[in-house]
């Protein structure tokens, strides 16, 4: 029998619980280094020249893994959840649905002897995983719940840090106290540790200035969202120009709206002690500029917009790679949604040749403007069109 | 009432269906013409520019269509077989327009899922006519119209294959092979250099397995396991910049026709109609076939 090494595409600072649970789970896994141009450069090489940024970064990293002797890749991509009518990520009709495939099939075309385990393809997460480890339920279901909760405290410090990096007076204390927090969780595999774990206590120690930070909404596609080497940096160029940055999704999130089945939605609900917005709501939010799903989260961008803008948020930033099916096809409507409601909203596509001056030029005027706005007090229309 | 048909997407999959059903309900139709100049102006102006060829040619289209009719038909396919779907770009059509174009466009709807029209069309039908009987014979009109147009697209390929001309596959969305205008009249370029060209939907379709799910790639997949291993000499794939789907499928297409070992070329269009390029790329790919053939 060959020695199973596994590894797991990068998305942003979830490697920690992925690598935490394969390690309880007594398998040998490789974390891939960590993403730069070239990784980038490398994935865009071999991947189809039309497929959207994620997956060429997925390419790459699956490429940087290689001469560490890895031989089996997992990916998860949820193709029981969501369908036509409701969208989401990988059910629907978002190209994500068909990641696994296609990785495959590029890496056969490269000549890498990989073998692949896609969860979420086959009718139960779980089995999958128990055909992968060997290990039993209860096992993986504990595992899980470890994994899970720490996911949901990454997210927790990284929403903070947006907080805190806004308002620090020494640039980079934030930064400095992320890494030690996420440290901390790498270390951590008792369920109970978690639970008494305080996201807040990590950043108590930061000075903050006396200014009120400008509030800045984020939509989109989710990797580009969730991994910060694939948008530039974004978050961390808004913090430093005074901006506290709000996702509109994250993992657990996404997860949780999409989730695997009935049972394990419920329980990773309850685990994470975390409510999410029901999707009838965001339907009817959505309703006045968007009657049907539009595949993967593009309901939910045009949703949330509205939502930001109810909850007297500054302006909105809305990600995606440059072709996203969903995304393109909402980004119109997020421009008429802009101009009803005299509500800035900037719309950044990004690929694998973007280079970070130009969004830095567009990131710095956009600041401006909102900023702007704010001190003028220009009017906010309570009513589209009005 | 005037119901305004764009002559692009769906039209091109489906071109006698919709009219055929309209006309039976004694509704007026109103085509958008072929796509010209103006037209390809036009949808460059309102598509969003990330947007294929083909979804910003809908836009065209309907700009054409908005003061020439009082309400404009756009049917969403979710799926045109059972457990398949269509890309989303073309679902969102009526509520982009409403953002385009700043104003109230009316939009007729016929939702159609796992390949059933009947439902949409029923629905549909009951705005126009009361009378049931009446309904239930545009339905069957369209839906016979629908099996007749296939049909001929079956005989011309049994016809095709018995040609002694060089053979040479075109795979590619229904709304790329046949708007002339948008592919730059390759068909018309292969036929004048002596080959027979095979539009893949053509094809009948063969049924099997497939992991894809876009109708689209699932279809060509098992048209491809009927129609490769007949005497191809070639194979040309067509799609428009920045399509999702095809930025997936052409990969398996591809892998597809390079296991029976027939040259292939990927063509990729845009708003762009400069001919010199095509031209070329044509030339050399006949030259290539010829030279095969030859040896």
């Amino acid at each position: 029998v060959k020695e199973r090494i596994f590894t797991m595409p990068h998305c942003g600072n979830y490697w920690i619980p992925f690598k935490g649970a394969a390690e309880q789970l007594g398998l040998q896994f490789v974390v891939p280094p960590p993403i730069t141009n070239e990784t980038i450069a490398l994935g865009s090489r071999y991947s189809p020249e039309g497929i959207c940024l994620p997956f060429k970064v997925i390419i790459g990293n699956y490429l940087q893994t290689l001469d560490q002797g890895v031989n089996t890749i997992v990916f998860y991509t949820n193709t029981q959840a969501g369908s036509k009518t409701h969208g989401g990520g990988g059910g629907g009709m978002c190209r994500f649905r068909h990641y696994g495939h296609l990785q495959q099939l590029v890496m056969k075309k490269i000549g890498a002897d990989v073998d692949f385990y896609v969860l979420g393809e086959g009718p139960s997460v779980i089995q999958q995983v128990k055909d992968m480890t060997g290990r039993g339920t209860w096992q993986i279901i504990r595992t899980l719940r470890v994994a899970i909760k720490k996911l949901r405290l990454i997210e927790i410090m990284e929403e903070l840090s947006c907080r805190y990096h806004a308002v620090e007076k020494h640039r980079g204390a934030t930064k400095k106290a992320l890494k030690k927090g996420l440290n901390v969780l790498e270390n951590t595999t008792n369920f109970g540790e978690l639970k008494r774990f305080d996201p807040e206590s990590v950043f108590a120690h930061i000075e903050t200035a006396e200014r009120e930070p400008l509030r800045i909404g984020v939509v989109g596609e989710f990797y580009l969202l969730v991994e910060p080497t694939s948008n530039c940096h974004i978050y961390e160029m808004l913090g430093e120009l005074g901006a506290e940055v709000h996702k509109h999704l994250s993992l657990s999130e996404a997860i949780l709206r999409y989730p695997p089945s009935f049972v394990l939605g419920k329980l990773m609900a309850w685990w994470v002690n975390m409510r999410i917005p029901p999707r009838s709501e965001t339907v009817k939010i959505a309703e006045p500029y968007l009657t049907c799903s539009v595949a993967g989260h593009g309901r939910e961008s045009v949703a949330d917009t509205i939502r930001f803008f109810r909850e007297g948020y500054d302006g909105v930033l809305h990600l995606l790679p440059m072709g996203c099916m969903p995304e393109v096809t909402v980004r119109p409507i997020l421009r008429k949604i802009s101009e009803d409601y005299n509500f800035p909203v900037l719309s950044l596509s990004f690929d694998e040749l973007i280079n970070e001056g130009a969004i830095r030029t567009r990131i710095e005027t956009f600041v401006d403007v909102i900023r702007l706005r704010k001190e003028r007090g220009e009017g906010r229309h309570e009513l589209p069109g009005g | 009432m005037k119901i305004g048909i764009p002559r692009s997407l769906f039209y091109y999959k489906h071109p006698r269906l919709w009219v055929t059903f309209f006309e039976a309900l004694d509704q007026e139709v109103v085509l958008s013409p072929p796509t010209n100049r103006t037209l390809l102006e036009a949808a460059v102006r309102y598509g969003e520019d990330e947007s294929c060829l083909a979804v910003k040619l809908v836009f065209g289209h309907v700009s054409y269509l908005l003061d020439k009719c009082d309400a404009i038909f756009a049917p969403a396919y979710y799926g045109l077989q059972p457990g398949r779907y269509s890309c989303p770009k073309f679902l969102g059509v009526p509520d982009i327009s409403k953002s385009v174009f700043r104003k109230e466009v009316r939009f007729l709807r016929c939702e159609v899922d796992d390949g059933q029209f009947e439902p949409g069309m029923q629905q549909l039908a009951r705005s126009f006519s009361r009378d049931q009987q009446k309904i239930e014979r545009a339905i069957q009109h369209a839906l016979d119209s629908r099996a007749e147009y296939k049909h001929k697209l079956h005989q011309e390929y049994r016809q095709q294959l018995a040609s002694e001309k060089p053979k040479i596959l075109v795979i590619g969305h229904s709304y790329v092979l046949h708007d002339a205008y948008a592919n730059l009249n390759l068909l018309a370029k292969l036929k004048d250099r002596g080959m027979e060209a095979i539009t893949i939907d053509t094809v009948p379709p063969v049924p099997h397995e497939c992991f894809l799910r876009w109708d689209f790639a699932y279809e060509t997949m098992g048209q491809l396991q009927e129609v490769l291993d007949k005497d191809i000499a070639g194979a040309i794939i067509l799609s428009n910049f920045n399509c999702g789907v095809d930025a997936i499928t052409v990969s398996f297409i591809e892998y597809e026709v390079e296991q029976h070992d027939i040259p292939c070329m990927h063509l990729i269009f845009d708003e762009h109609t400069g001919e010199a390029g095509i031209i070329t790329r044509v030339d050399t790919f006949v030259d290539t076939v010829r030279m095969r053939r030859r040896a």
